[in-house]
């Protein structure tokens, strides 16, 4: 039998869940739990409250309606993920760049006025809501022209 | 029957612009009807669906030959304005001459000098942002200052300045009366705060006009002619067939279907529907060492030239780098920021067995045929890698990734109603008349003899304002 990339996934994730050997997936938000150790990886010097973390977890699988099929996957097999085949590793990979991509943008971590204090949850950046300027790094001063 | 003088099918770019210049050329008692396909989907409806028209393009017609090639536009009141990423380029001058200074393709039966005061003022409708330099002639600064560089930017700019450039675009740098300023959102297919430059929020005033009339969902069947003349419109409407009798008809229904409605009437130029191709583009990613990104004001605020025009161009396709100010970080602590999104974009030589022709299954809807893109587009492609170092000189460089494969799409459609001085040869002649029907105006990038690496919408508007000032 020919098995999916899709139901290997889901599989991976019903073992995981159904082996209640792992406590965060047991969790009642366990989804943003997964995010947040995302974030925290990829991101070790960002400070955040637990409330930010989670408005910020909450808003990111709201607005990108990731499967919990490969939450669960990232859960489990993150750590690993060097070994696995470039397929599943390749999704994984793309999960963390595109949540990390919208935490630092949510963030005011490339506020120079924040220094080392903590990081702060801004807006999650969504273009088509709230005042429809998403990117905190555009800059738009006028430069003299041989430096526009 | 409804009689007009002038009747123009399609409300696009190419349509808009011979309007806006057709009208002031008429008198105060003409009638001009424009029939567009689709509805009128203002701003805030796209906002609020997402998208730019109910249309679904693929629905409108069918794909052969290489099934990755895809085609893209937009159907509705303002046609693919609605969509565009609003880069604004001009074509280069050699870019008109690609048979007599390369030994490829054929030359364009009108030149940039001709062309040049009509840039002009295509630059001045849209409203461009742009630099004080360029790397073509011309004759006006632009309408808008450039957008502002990334810091790569300007490393590139500092070591080529003869090769790098602000990118000229319709993503509004100030704010005008009915645009906001670009805020670098980077999602430009549906900008979220209307700084681009469409039909709706550019050039409302030319449908106000009384002499003209606007029909919507109303689509165009077949251009009727009459012992060589054109005589009107056969169109549909509400589920019934309509005649509009004019004694000018103008075609700018884009690039698939300006052929695929030719087609349908009966021409039979042999090069009608032939010739169908666009750009190809690589993207590749480079990381840098030391240098942060994404300090730009729009979407795409670079465009590099080393590449695009010279000699190579007699072997191989010439492409234009694009630099990408759309953040997207590297998984790398302490330098997310260092990376810079390159797209290369490269010109194509038109193939006669690629085409638009009409459905055999559904002869409502037109075919595009497409087999392949030529070598000369492929042999750029792999020309390509050995080139980067040169190309990206001045910027400190751990490593550059390529994107496997030429994308799907540029969402251009050109070259399916060839313009040329010889009626043999080509459809349309250098002021986009129909070379046996002379009351019949073809507008659009269908008239393209080649696809420069250059985006093409400037350059057709331009070549409308052209062909109306030339009736």
């Amino acid at each position: 039998m020919r098995i999916t990339r899709r139901q290997w996934l889901l599989g991976t994730a019903a073992v995981a869940v159904a082996g209640a050997g792992i406590p965060a997936l047991a969790a009642g938000n366990w989804q943003e739990g997964v995010i947040a150790r995302i974030v925290r990886t990829h991101v070790p010097d960002a400070q955040l409250s637990d409330a930010d973390m989670t408005a910020f977890a909450r808003a990111f699988l709201d607005n990108r309606g990731i499967s919990d099929a490969l939450l669960a996957a990232r859960a489990v097999l993150g750590p690993v993920r060097t070994m696995l085949p470039q397929a599943v590793a390749g999704r994984l990979h793309k999960l963390d760049s595109v949540t990390i991509n919208m935490f630092l943008l949510a963030t005011d971590y490339f506020d120079p006025a924040r220094g080392d204090g903590p990081v702060a949850l801004i807006a999650y950046p969504d273009p088509y809501g709230g005042s429809g300027c998403a990117n905190p790094l555009a800059r738009f001063d006028f430069l003299p022209p041989a430096q526009a | 029957m409804a009689v007009y003088d002038s009747v123009i099918v399609g409300s696009g770019f190419a349509s808009s612009f011979f309007l806006q210049k057709h009208l002031t050329r008429l008198p105060a008692t003409a009638r001009v009807l424009v029939l567009e396909r689709g509805p009128h989907k203002d701003h805030a409806w796209q906002i609020e669906n997402r998208r730019t028209t109910p249309i679904e393009p693929d629905s409108t017609f069918e794909r052969a030959g290489d099934r990755d090639k895809t085609w893209q536009f937009s159907l509705g009141f303002g046609g693919s304005s609605n969509c565009w990423w609003a880069c604004t380029p001009r074509m280069l001058p050699n870019d008109f001459r690609m048979a007599t200074v390369y030994g490829v393709g054929r030359d364009w039966p009108v030149g940039y000098d001709e062309l040049e005061p009509f840039y002009c003022e295509a630059e001045e409708i849209m409203q461009i942002s742009g630099p004080e330099d360029a790397p073509f002639p011309r004759s006006r600064p632009y309408p808008q200052p450039p957008h502002r560089f990334t810091d790569p930017d300007r490393r590139l700019k500092a070591r080529r300045p003869e090769h790098y450039f602000n990118m000229p675009t319709a993503r509004a740098r100030v704010a005008t009366d009915t645009r906001a300023a670009c805020c670098a959102n980077a999602v430009c297919r549906l900008c979220p705060v209307d700084a681009k430059f469409t039909i709706l929020n550019g050039m409302k005033e030319t449908f106000a006009d009384p002499r003209v009339t606007l029909l919507l969902d109303a689509e165009a069947l077949a251009i009727e002619t009459e012992g060589g003349v054109a005589t009107g419109v056969r169109f549909r409407r509400g589920g019934r067939e309509e005649v509009a009798q004019a004694s000018l008809v103008v075609l700018g229904a884009n690039g698939m279907f300006n052929p695929f409605l030719l087609l349908k009437s009966g021409f039979d130029d042999p090069l009608l529907g032939r010739r169908l191709h666009e750009q190809g583009a690589v993207e590749a990613t480079a990381y840098l060492d030391g240098v942060d990104n994404f300090q730009g004001s729009t979407s795409i605020t670079g465009h590099g030239y080393l590449l695009y025009d010279g000699p190579h161009r007699s072997r191989h396709a010439g492409c234009l780098m694009e630099s990408w100010n759309r953040p997207f970080f590297r998984l790398e602590p302490g330098r997310y920021r260092q990376i810079l999104g390159l797209k290369f974009i490269f010109e194509d030589l038109p193939s006669e067995e690629n085409r638009v022709e009409i459905s055999s299954s559904d002869p409502s809807r037109p075919v595009a045929r497409f087999v392949t893109r030529s070598d000369y587009l492929q042999a750029g492609v792999r020309a390509l890698e050995a080139s980067l170092p040169r190309v990206l000189e001045g910027l400190p460089i751990d490593r550059v990734e390529l994107a496997p494969g030429v994308l799907p799409t540029e969402a251009h459609v050109l070259g399916t109603t060839v313009m040329g001085d010889d009626a043999a040869d080509s459809v349309v002649d250098r002021h986009l008349v129909h070379h046996k029907v002379r009351n019949l105006v073809v507008v659009g990038s269908s008239v393209y003899p080649t696809g420069a690496p250059a985006n093409p919408t400037l350059t057709l508007s331009a070549l409308s304002l052209h062909a109306a000032a030339n009736l």
